[in-house]
């Protein structure tokens, strides 16, 4: 059973190629993958609720401390489960959305990719197999939100979704690292709360992990990613962005609750985020003329509320958010599968467009106003149930926020359903079984969550929760609901007549986010023109002068001045180098340049004999006189380019030249500091007999560091070819 | 033992063997097959040295330090063998190019390039790395003015002329060592060096530290890169970009774990680094052009490996040395993609090309799996490279260097996007051909980035065990000098 | 004499950059040339210049040292093909023969 556990993510992975591969049967291959880890789930279930969690590791990185690790615990095989089971049926739904794309094998790859790595990451029991699942689902996103890649904006949403994601999921990364080193493991199931709470770095791996968190699950203010990822293909919001990954934030903070949560400056962090986030996204809704923004937004405010109750760092709040999730994913995924089918066979996704299909598509209608009934809580719907177990954890002062946000809720409920409502000109041809029977299992949850308490009272109860869940259905419960049912209804209504409404977008969250990357884009081009001018001139400047400076300031403090010796006859010749040096720089002829060059040549010659070096005053003296000739050669064949002799700011070339000048010679007298090392010099002396020679320099030219002389001649040869190569004519 | 020097003489065979044979065919089976083996003789030197330490030969039985002697430490080997593997894997990449002048005299200029690459990465001596480095660059300005046009030989002249005066630079240093020390061999420098004068030492490491750096393309001294990498045929350039700065940044750590030791975290090196992370990518973020937004990311991603370095501790250099080593793998496959690309198409303009991944969907796989390993996403290479280089970071306090990386790979994935969005996805092209063989070079690199992400455990312990052997520069002197 | 060899060195090494960093190709090149003389006599200075007979075993000591000698030999071979080179390179930037942009 434990190795199975290890092939739950694998095998939807490993399906998805075998989906590329096939034309026509690519569904049924992503039916399977699912399906199997739905099944090895189901099976996995039982002996959690006895509190046996199996649990299975692979090691990855032993030295690292990194392990593959996956653990079936409540919390992880509950989140598993509805990531399979919603997957089934979302496969079942794209099967008949996409009937007409061509590229349906890729999609459901894509599809299968991303359900192996939710799958891993509610299952993982290490920080690092929980981040590398976290970013494997980002990026599964990323393909799907830009499936069709030939739209610009698909392109762009795709983009958007993933950076903002991944700087979230950096942060974490370092969050993560940090917890590691602070807990000593990277195992969740074994980190020791109080020791991780009291670190001084707490505050600081808490800041990095939210950040993590925040991102994936769309909180303000980084909650523009969502409604921009709506481009997607309908089943891809429905599955990823409502159901399952933009969960995963606030799965993250109820996994990490044990270790990291129940402080004060969690509840002080998380809770006002969370609220927030619930009321923006409501209300925005409300303003929202295209179906699936609508349902965006709604996602965002649900989330929102989620992450409040993940804030209260109680027992209770999280039963809350998971029960509150639970049922968010049965009525929003209905309401997008709704909203699919209605612009599959509309072609509109335009509210103001859209009245009166009812009459063509019933049962869609039924399934809407199912799965509205439990947004909007009224009592006998899961979202009661939901709402009651999270107005319990939020405790008082909160009411009158929670209030606020079902008003709201119930406003863009209604403005959702009066698509179906009235009577209209936009009418659909029919009403396909395949885009209304997957959303059929879901809207009967949303029904059953309410109606029948065994099952919200299991799911807690599977939890580990010793506390009842069933709400008291009294006036004192239902009043207030059935307000906000009316108030929101009038909210509807009011929005409606305001005329010229105009389009709420992301509230400058995306203009930010694009305002952002146009800037950084403009300061790297202008940073890189400055830096990188293309002029040999300006690099060799750097080049030198950091060379100069370096080179020269530890002269300064730790330089010794070495020993003036006498001077002897061959001052002359440096006499003589000296003016051909001069001769060189102040020549106006090129050939007269070229001459000087080798009367300076010639004068270190006569520098080499002087100084005791036969040998290299010979080769010196053929090197000289080849490099002239072939200096000739090619001056005369020249064009004289009409540039400036020199770069506009010539001070910086003279400065620099002086520089160098100064450090050369600094370096150079102090090389002569102290009495010069005999030892390599005596045996190379004791040993030439063996090496078989008399000629010091020889001997070690050709026998004691031979390998060198290799070295030399193969440059000598490339050399040669190099220049046959640029010599000759090119054709 | 021999095996020190195999893979220099093997590849130098193979070049003369090249330059010998006539027929066009027989030709490159040899040189492929050359290659192939340079890589074997590699492997085997990393085995010896992983499992012998240090392995050292005297070049003509000459004892350190009056002689020549190899010293190749695990570091070095390692170095050896993805070098080789870089070069017969582009090699492959050219084989699918029609080359009017792939004569014998360029399969030539390839293996000498390799077999001077292979003596830098093993050579135990200083000048001896300064004539390796020579051999390299010479045949590097060989292969990159091959068939160049006036406006590439002005940019080709760029580079030698920046190289050369670091290659003067590197002499100087040398030249000063010796008069402090008496001796060129590195192992005679290390022990020597801490009781020598430091009015000759400091500025000759300073020296040594700038040629170096100019290799490897650090912050300032990067600016020649971009130019450069731009002029020659693909995979040319893909060999360039892989390894190339890599000798210097090898060099570096030489430098700075045997020489000159660091015993903890260097502030100006770490200061050098980032400079050098946030430049490059800044640089890549700037460009319209496949090839020229890869190019700025060498330079970038150098600055990771210099980051490892400058942390200070064995922990940080195995993270340096695992990124170095994933680092020549996923880039190589990027520029060996970028080369197909601009192949049959010509361009690599991100504004003249759309639609790739639909073309050519198994290229747009690796593309893929290429970027984000060089982005550090999971589970591939450049992940647990970036892990590890945040873990040393974050172990020796240094908070903002990691806040800086882990920033920089984000722009890195941005860059990255920039190049998918706008070269791979879109509507596709009138579809041109891209040969096997091609894939097959793309394949030969990404590969590696895949199996060091998945499997990348002996990597690691590679890279921990050749950080351990630097860490303890007494036993690499005892190794060298005290007797074989 | 080290003093004054120690200012040649510098001499050749200002006049060498001061070459380099100007607009004109052959000009850069003598300036490179000048920048290698210079470090070939620092080479030797680093050797010590209190030999007084060449090194060859027939003389007596001292002897110049061969090492750098031997080094400055390879530097010089190893320059001269570099500068080969660059020669080629500057003539194929600017040959009269123009047959492309």
């Amino acid at each position: 059973m434990d190795f199975l556990l290890l092939g739950v993510p694998l095998v939807p992975a490993l399906a998805a190629p075998c989906a590329a591969a096939c034309r026509r049967a690519a569904w049924l291959v992503a039916l399977g993958g699912c399906g199997l880890v739905l099944v090895t789930l189901l099976l996995a279930a039982p002996p959690t609720v006895a509190g046996l969690s199996a649990s299975a590791e692979v090691p990855w990185f032993p030295s690292l401390g990194v392990s593959y690790r996956l653990r079936a615990d409540p919390l992880g095989t509950l989140f598993g489960l509805l990531v399979a089971g919603v997957g089934v049926l979302i496969v079942l739904y794209a099967r008949s959305y996409l009937e007409h794309e061509p590229r349906q094998p890729a999609f459901f790859a894509y599809l299968l990719l991303f359900t192996g790595a939710m799958l891993g990451l509610v299952l993982a029991d290490d920080l690092s197999t929980l981040y590398v699942f976290w970013e494997a689902t980002s990026l599964a996103s990323f393909f799907l939100i830009g499936f069709h890649d030939d739209r610009w904006d698909a392109r762009q949403a795709a983009v958007r979704a993933l950076v903002v994601t991944v700087v979230g999921g950096l942060a974490m990364l370092a969050g993560f690292v940090l917890l590691g080193l602070e807990a000593g493991t990277f195992r969740l199931s074994e980190m020791d709360p109080h020791r991780v709470q009291a670190s001084p770095r707490y505050p600081w791996v808490l800041a990095l992990v939210l950040a993590g968190a925040f991102t994936k699950s769309a909180q303000l203010p980084v909650h523009f990613w969502l409604p921009g990822a709506m481009v997607a293909p309908t089943p891809v919001s429905a599955y990823l962005h409502s159901a399952t990954m933009v969960k995963a934030g606030v799965f993250l903070l109820v996994r990490l609750l044990p270790v990291l949560g129940g402080t004060e400056l969690w509840r002080g962090w998380v809770l006002p985020v969370g609220m927030a986030t619930f009321l923006f996204g409501a209300v925005v809704a409300v303003l929202q003329d295209d179906l699936k923004a609508l349902l965006a937004y709604g996602t965002v405010s649900a989330l929102g509320l989620a992450t409040a109750l993940a804030g209260t760092g109680t027992e209770l709040g999280r039963d809350a958010a998971v029960l509150y999730l639970l049922n968010h994913a049965a009525y929003k995924g209905t309401l997008f599968l709704v909203a699919g089918a209605v612009e599959h066979e509309t072609g509109t996704r335009n509210i103001p467009q859209l009245r009166g299909l009812a009459r063509a598509m019933p049962v869609t209608t039924a399934l809407a106003g199912a799965s509205v009934f439990s947004l909007v809580a009224l009592p006998g719907s899961g979202g009661f149930v939901a709402k009651d177990l999270a107005a319990k954890a939020l405790g008082h002062g909160l009411e009158g926020w929670l209030w606020a946000g079902a008003v709201a809720n119930a406003a863009f409920g209604t403005r959702f359903l009066q698509v179906f409502l009235g009577r209209g000109d936009v009418t659909a041809r029919h009403e396909p079984a395949g885009l209304w029977a997957p959303a059929l299992p879901l809207a009967v949850l949303c029904v059953l969550f309410g109606a029948w308490p065994p099952l919200p009272e299991a799911v807690v109860g599977w939890l580990g929760a010793d506390h009842n869940v069933w709400p008291k259905f009294g006036l004192g419960k239902v009043a207030p609901a059935a307000a906000a049912v009316v108030g929101g209804v009038g909210a509807a209504w009011l929005v409606e007549q305001v005329p010229g409404r105009r389009r709420v977008r992301g509230w400058g969250g995306d203009h930010a986010f694009d305002a952002l990357q146009r800037t950084l884009l403009r300061f790297a081009a202008l940073l890189t023109h400055f830096t990188l001018t293309g002029r040999l001139r300006d690099y060799l400047v750097v080049v030198l002068g950091v060379a100069a400076v370096g080179a020269g300031l530890p002269l300064l403090s730790h330089g010794r001045w070495p020993e003036v010796g006498p001077i002897s006859l061959e001052a002359a010749f440096v006499g003589m180098a000296a003016c051909g040096v001069a001769a060189t720089v102040l020549s106006r002829s090129l050939v007269s340049a070229v001459v000087a060059l080798g009367a300076v040549g010639y004068s270190v010659v006569f520098l080499f004999m002087a100084l005791r070096a036969p040998d290299v005053a010979l080769t010196q003296m053929l090197v000289e006189t080849v490099t002239l000739v072939l200096f000739l050669a090619v001056v005369t064949r020249l064009l004289t380019p009409d540039v400036p002799d020199r770069h506009p700011l010539a001070a910086v070339d003279l400065l620099a030249a002086v520089a160098v000048g100064a450090v050369a010679a600094a370096l150079a007298f102090q090389a002569t500091v102290g009495p010069p090392s005999q030892r390599l010099a005596e045996f190379f002396a004791e040993h030439a007999r063996q090496a078989g020679g008399s000629n010091l320099v020889n001997l070690v030219l050709v026998d004691f560091r031979g390998l060198d002389t290799l070295g030399e001649i193969t440059v000598l040869g490339v050399a040669a070819l190099g220049v046959l190569a640029l010599a000759r004519r090119p054709r | 033992m021999n095996a020190a020097v195999a893979p220099v003489v093997v590849p130098l065979l193979t070049a003369l063997l090249c330059v010998g044979l006539q027929a066009r065919r027989t030709r490159w089976t040899v040189s492929l097959a050359g290659g192939g083996l340079s890589v074997l003789a590699s492997l085997w030197l990393v085995a010896l040295a992983h499992g012998h330490g240090v392995v050292v030969l005297r070049v003509g039985s000459w004892p350190a330090p009056y002689g020549i002697v190899f010293a190749a430490d695990l570091l070095g080997a390692l170095m050896s063998a993805i070098g080789s593997w870089v070069a017969l894997w582009t090699l492959v990449a050219l084989a699918a190019q029609p080359h009017p002048r792939l004569d014998a005299f360029f399969h030539a200029g390839w293996h000498l390039m390799l077999a001077g690459m292979n003596g830098a990465f093993l050579t135990g001596d200083l000048f001896n790395l300064y004539v390796f480095f020579e051999v390299l660059l010479v045949t590097s300005y060989f292969l990159v003015t091959l068939g160049a046009t006036r406006r590439q030989a002005r940019e080709a002249f760029t580079y030698v002329a920046v190289n050369i005066v670091a290659s003067t630079i590197l002499l100087m240093g040398v030249a000063l060592l010796y008069a402090a020390v008496g001796s060129v061999n590195m192992a005679d420098l290390a022990a020597r060096i801490p009781q020598a004068s430091p009015g000759l030492v400091r500025p000759a490491v300073f020296l040594l530290a700038v040629a170096f750096g100019v290799k490897a393309a650090v912050f300032p001294l990067y600016a020649w890169l971009p130019h450069t990498y731009a002029i020659p045929a693909g995979p040319v350039a893909a060999y360039f970009g892989g390894m190339l700065t890599k000798v210097g940044v090898y060099a570096l750590y030489r430098l700075f774990t045997t020489l000159q030791p660091l015993h903890g975290p260097e502030p100006w090196l770490l200061a050098v680094a980032g400079l050098t992370m946030v430049l490059g990518v800044l640089g890549a973020l700037a460009q319209e052009d496949m090839r020229r937004i890869l190019s700025f990311h060498i330079v970038s991603q150098i600055g990771y490996m210099v980051f490892g370095l400058g942390l200070g501790t064995p922990q940080a250099w195995a993270a340096g040395i695992f990124y170095t080593l994933h680092n020549i793998a996923a880039k190589t496959a990027l520029l060996l993609v970028s080369s197909a690309v601009e192949a049959s198409y010509g361009t690599t303009s991100l504004r003249s090309l759309a639609g790739l991944a639909h073309a050519h969907p198994w290229l747009g796989v690796w593309f893929v799996v290429a970027a984000l390993s060089l982005a550090g996403i999971p589970p591939l290479s450049g992940f647990w490279a970036k892990l590890l280089v945040v873990q040393a970071g974050l172990e020796a306090g240094e908070f903002a260097g990691v806040a800086v990386a882990l920033a920089v790979s984000l722009v890195t994935l941005l860059s990255m996007l920039k190049i998918f969005t706008g070269a791979f996805w879109g509507p596709p092209p009138e579809r041109s051909h891209i040969s096997p063989l091609e894939h097959a070079s793309v394949v030969g690199l990404a590969a590696l980035t895949v199996a060091w992400g998945v499997g990348g455990g002996t990597l690691l312990e590679l890279a921990t065990a050749a950080a351990r052997a630097l860490g303890d520069p007494a036993g690499y002197v005892r190794a060298v000098l005290g007797g074989h | 004499m080290n003093a004054l060899l120690a200012a040649l060195v510098g001499l050749l090494f200002a006049a060498g950059t001061w070459l380099l960093l100007g607009q004109r190709i052959l000009r850069q090149v003598i300036g490179l040339g000048l920048i290698s003389h210079g470090a070939n006599l620092m080479v030797l200075l680093a050797g010590g210049l209190g030999g007084r007979h060449a090194p060859l075993l027939a003389n007596p000591t001292p002897r110049a040292d061969p090492l750098p000698q031997a080094l400055i030999l390879t530097a010089i071979v190893i320059g001269f093909g570099i500068t080969a080179f660059l020669l080629a390179l500057g003539y194929r930037m600017h040959a009269l023969e123009e047959d492309e942009p």
